[in-house]
Formats: structure tokens, C-alpha cells, sequence
């Protein structure tokens, strides 16, 4: 898989987290959802694909910026 | 049934090189270009919600919008020292990070704070995205290492309030490796715990390290025996001290590696590599640059020697950090493939930290460092590495005086001449008159984590 193709999937899995963080009410799930979007990020970071310092600074793919 | 076991790494990336080639033996240019736009973002950010760095921009005059080149960067914002974050931290009412936070403290996981050794104690929290990337720079450099998931990992020092070693178990937790803390145990039953456990690497100080191996003698084990083959270190300049890396080395029949890191910026780790006598910055994280101390002029040229100067791409210990120095003396090489055997693209420490401009000596008109000093005197045959240097101030002259244990198969009577051979080795060396008084074997104190071994008696008189 390349560079590429790496950060296109891990764009969707963040997409998906962040719907699971923000409509789950079930704090141990909001929080993995949380916690999984984190290595999400990591994974951006280390491509140089992700700029944000913090994953809590990215813009929010799940709508409001 | 199915199997489902499913191993950590498929085989091409458990046979990789490197943690992460893509970004180890990234162009030059893309690198910069990297730097320049991770800069860009944390200044306009820095600009526009912390009123420290505001402050900052206005006093000189600038805006976020004149920083357009990694050029604009290096001379238009300010350089920052200890003594600016102190007086935000004390401003703050002593709240880590100061201000300068941008993801709250709602996220912060762990407090921390420096050994305030050098004045009050710099506080440091620390959220589940930094711990993720901290691990991730002593990860780079286990991986390059030659360190693997299924290696096992002992963890020879107690875990505090200072962070550096946390920052290790969060780079094994990333790898994959097992941890076995020696925390709450004495050196005698970590000695033994690493008999039984066969651990590949031990995590440690390297005064530490030769303090085992002191105790081990007198316990009658031999450390090259086990299955120890790494020695990884942090917080000493000990690995990169050829004569303090060969005792260890030796001694533990292990490969000795070193982590370059400071508390007081949020993190360097940069990679381990002493097979190539340096340490890479680790550049995903943070933008380095070397400066004429005296000039703040940015030295460019491979083999120039200067103070590291820091910016952090993501907040670190005390937030984010722009143009901070260092007071560390490197050698810097911005591009070590033309010199050095390797395809990593990261600037180059030639032997790591060369010392601090503000450990620097002026004895009778000769600047000393202290480094130089460590480095004859540990290379002194029949010496031990356990020594402080103690500076005071007589008639505007620094005199200096070298405490050194003699090896314990020394007998007492040759202690003069073994002190006047050392006396007459720094005067050939840098050119300088030192008083040198041989100690007895474990007349030093001994120390788990940073081991003090300069003394300046300057300032006090």
C-alpha cells in the first residue's frame, strides 16, 4: 500500500471515529473512539500528511469546523 | 476452527531498516518544506491564542504573515531562553504549560516537572497524544538500533516525577517489546532480576550502568554473561564519552546506545546511532537549527559547531515551544549522507552534546569545557568514571579542581602520581593547570538517575 493510499483510509477511519466519539453515549466507547483517532492521527503525522499539532486541533471531519 | 493469531508486523515491514523510511530519508527539500509548514500553522496559532507568544511577535514587530520562509523564521521571531518560560510559569501561578496549551487541560494524563536543579522546578503535563509521540522518538531509535518487538526490555531506575524515563516506556509500549520494571527494587536485586528475566536491552543512566557493574563484581556476576545486548541511555552525556563507553560496553558485552533529550523543551529524542559517533534530531517533531551562540546567526555548513536551537512541532512538556535555546554545543551536519554512511536524511550530532555554553570555564584566559575535561580524565588508565569537577572563582580567574575515584586495583601509595599524571595529560591536552585529587573506589556518591558531577561554586562564592 502507498503513501497515499494510507492517508485516504485513515481519513475515512477518522470519519467514522469521530461520528462513533460524537453520537455514542457510552463513555467507555466515546473515549476508545477518541483514544483509536489519536493513533489516527499519529499515523497522518508520520506521513506529513497532518499538520494539526494535537488531534483535538484537527479540523472535525464529522461537520462543524 | 480458524487460526487467529495475527503477528504485530507482516514480514516486509518486521525486516524493515527503519521505523519509518518514508520520513527517515525524506529529501532535504521536502523535509524543509515540512518544517516550514508545521512553523507556519504554530505561529499563526501562537499568534493568535497565547498571549505570551503575542506579546512576543509584537515587541519585535512581527506578524504571522511575515513568516513566509524558513529563512523569515530564523531571523525575525526571537530566540527563547529557560528564563522566559520561568517567568510565564510564575505569571501562571505555576500551571503547566503556562498558557500555552492548545488542546486544554482537560486533556493532560501526567504531571511531571524538571529536577530544578538549576532554580524552581519547570512543570510539565502531558496528554495521550504526547505520550503516543514521545514514545514514537526513542521508538525511531530503538528500531534503528537494531531493536525488535520480540525483545525484552528492563527498566533499571525508579519511575518520579522526572519524565525522560516515561518517555522510554511509552517508546517500548509503541515498539511492541515487554517491559519488566527493576523500579522498586535495590541494585543488588535488579542484578539478579536480570539473571532471571534475560532481558535484551536494560534502560538506564549511564552512571548507573557502571554502578552495576561495580555491585555485580562484588556479587560475583558477570554482566557480559547474560543475555543483556543493548544498553539504551537518557540523561547523561556518559555513551558518547569514548572511554565511559567502552566500561560499559565491556562490561555489559552489550552495544551502548544514547537518547539526546532535555526536559526543559517539550522533547528532542532524537535517534540513537553511536555506531556512527552522533544522534539525528528527530525531525518530525520539532525544527532544528544551530546558531553562533554569540551572533544568532544560523550555521548551515557541515562539521560547524554551535549552540541547537528548538522549535516543537507539537506541544511538549511546556507547550509550544519557538526558537528556543538549548545551550547545548553540537557539530551539526544538515546533510549527513555526504559524510557519514547512511541514508538517513536527519541533521547529524557528531558526538552528540559536546557540552553546554554555560558549563563554559575561562581559566587564566583558556576557554575550558567541562566535556574536554571528562574526556582525558576518564581516559586516564587506572581511573574509574565516577569524578566531579568543581569550579570556583579566585581574583576574576575559574580554578578548577577534579575529583576522581583510582580504580579499585590501584594501591593508595600511587595515588600522587596517578593524580599528577592526569594533572600533566589536561595541561598537554587544553593547556590549562587543574588541581586533581584521586579518591578512593566509592568515596563519590552513586546515583540512579542524573549523576552530578559538575560543581560551580561561582556564584556563591
Amino acid at each position: 500500500m502507498d503513501e497515499q493510499e494510507v492517508v485516504e483510509k485513515t481519513n475515512e477511519v477518522r470519519e467514522l471515529l469521530a461520528e462513533l466519539r460524537d453520537e455514542c453515549d457510552i463513555p467507555s466507547i466515546a473515549h476508545s473512539a477518541h483514544q483509536a483517532d489519536v493513533y489516527c492521527h499519529g499515523i497522518l503525522w508520520e506521513l506529513g500528511a497532518e499538520d494539526a499539532t494535537t488531534p483535538e486541533l484537527s479540523p472535525d471531519p464529522h461537520g462543524e469546523e | 476452527m480458524r487460526d487467529t493469531h495475527r503477528p504485530l508486523y507482516n514480514e516486509r515491514a518486521r525486516k524493515s531498516k527503519h521505523w519509518n523510511e518514508y520520513m527517515e530519508t525524506m529529501p532535504r527539500a521536502e523535509l524543509d518544506a515540512l518544517h516550514l509548514r508545521r512553523i507556519k500553522r504554530n505561529v499563526e496559532y501562537a499568534y493568535e491564542n497565547i498571549p505570551f507568544y503575542r506579546d512576543l511577535f509584537d515587541s519585535a514587530n512581527v506578524k504571522p504573515s511575515d513568516i513566509q520562509s524558513l529563512e523569515d523564521f530564523n531571523t525575525k521571531v526571537p530566540i527563547l531562553d529557560k528564563p522566559d518560560f520561568m517567568e510565564l510559569q510564575e505569571e501562571s501561578e505555576n500551571s503547566p504549560f503556562a498558557g500555552r496549551d492548545p488542546a486544554g487541560s482537560e486533556h493532560h494524563l501526567y504531571r511531571f516537572q524538571t529536577s530544578g536543579t538549576t532554580g524552581t522546578p519547570l512543570q510539565e503535563a502531558m496528554s495521550f497524544p504526547l505520550t503516543m509521540k514521545m514514545g514514537e522518538c526513542w521508538t525511531y531509535g530503538f528500531w534503528n538500533c537494531g531493536m525488535r518487538p520480540d525483545d525484552r526490555f528492563y527498566f533499571a531506575f525508579p519511575f518520579g516525577t522526572f519524565a525522560g524515563f516515561w518517555s522510554a516506556y511509552w517508546g517500548v509500549r509503541r515498539l511492541g517489546g515487554v517491559v519488566r520494571s527493576g523500579a522498586g527494587l535495590s541494585t543488588e536485586e535488579r542484578i539478579n532480576d536480570i539473571v532471571d528475566f534475560d532481558p535484551d536491552v536494560v534502560v538506564m543512566t549511564p552512571t548507573y550502568a557502571t554502578h552495576m557493574l561495580e555491585r555485580a563484581e562484588e556479587m560475583g556476576v558477570d554482566l557480559s554473561d547474560t543475555s543483556v545486548r543493548f544498553t539504551a541511555h537518557a540523561g547523561e552525556k556518559g555513551p558518547h564519552v569514548e572511554s565511559i563507553r567502552n566500561r560499559i560496553s565491556e562490561g555489559w558485552g552489550a552495544d551502548v546506545f544514547d537518547l539526546y533529550g532535555q526536559s526543559e523543551s517539550p522533547f528532542l529524542g532524537p535517534t540513537m546511532d553511536t555506531d556512527s559517533g552522533g544522534v539525528h534530531p528527530c525531525e518530525p517533531y520539532f525544527y532544528s537549527t544551530v546558531i553562533d551562540p554569540d551572533t544568532e546567526e544560523v550555521l548551515e555548513e557541515n562539521g560547524q559547531r554551535g549552540e541547537h536551537v528548538i522549535t516543537t512541532h507539537i506541544p511538549g512538556a511546556p507547550g509550544l515551544t519557538l526558537r528556543y535555546r538549548t545551550h547545548d554545543i553540537v557539530e551539526v551536519y544538515e546533510d549527513p549522507s555526504e559524510v557519514f554512511d547512511t541514508d538517513i536524511t536527519w541533521k547529524f550530532f557528531k558526538g552528540g552534546v559536546l557540552d553546554r555554553t554555560d558549563n563554559m570555564l575561562s581559566v587564566r584566559g583558556t576557554n575550558v569545557y567541562p566535556r574536554a575535561l571528562e574526556e582525558i580524565v576518564t581516559g586516564v588508565p587506572d581511573t574509574s568514571n565516577h569524578y566531579e569537577i568543581h569550579v570556583s572563582r579566585e581574583r576574576g580567574n575559574d580554578q578548577v579542581e577534579i575529583r576522581i575515584e583510582a580504580d579499585p586495583s590501584v594501591d593508595q601509595s600511587a595515588y600522587g602520581d596517578l593524580a599528577g599524571q592526569i594533572q600533566q595529560e589536561v595541561r598537554d591536552a587544553v593547556g590549562v593547570t587543574v588541581a586533581v585529587n584521586v579518591l578512593e573506589p566509592s568515596e563519590l556518591p552513586r546515583y540512579e538517575l542524573k549523576a552530578r558531577r559538575f560543581y560551580d561554586h561561582r556564584e556563591t562564592g
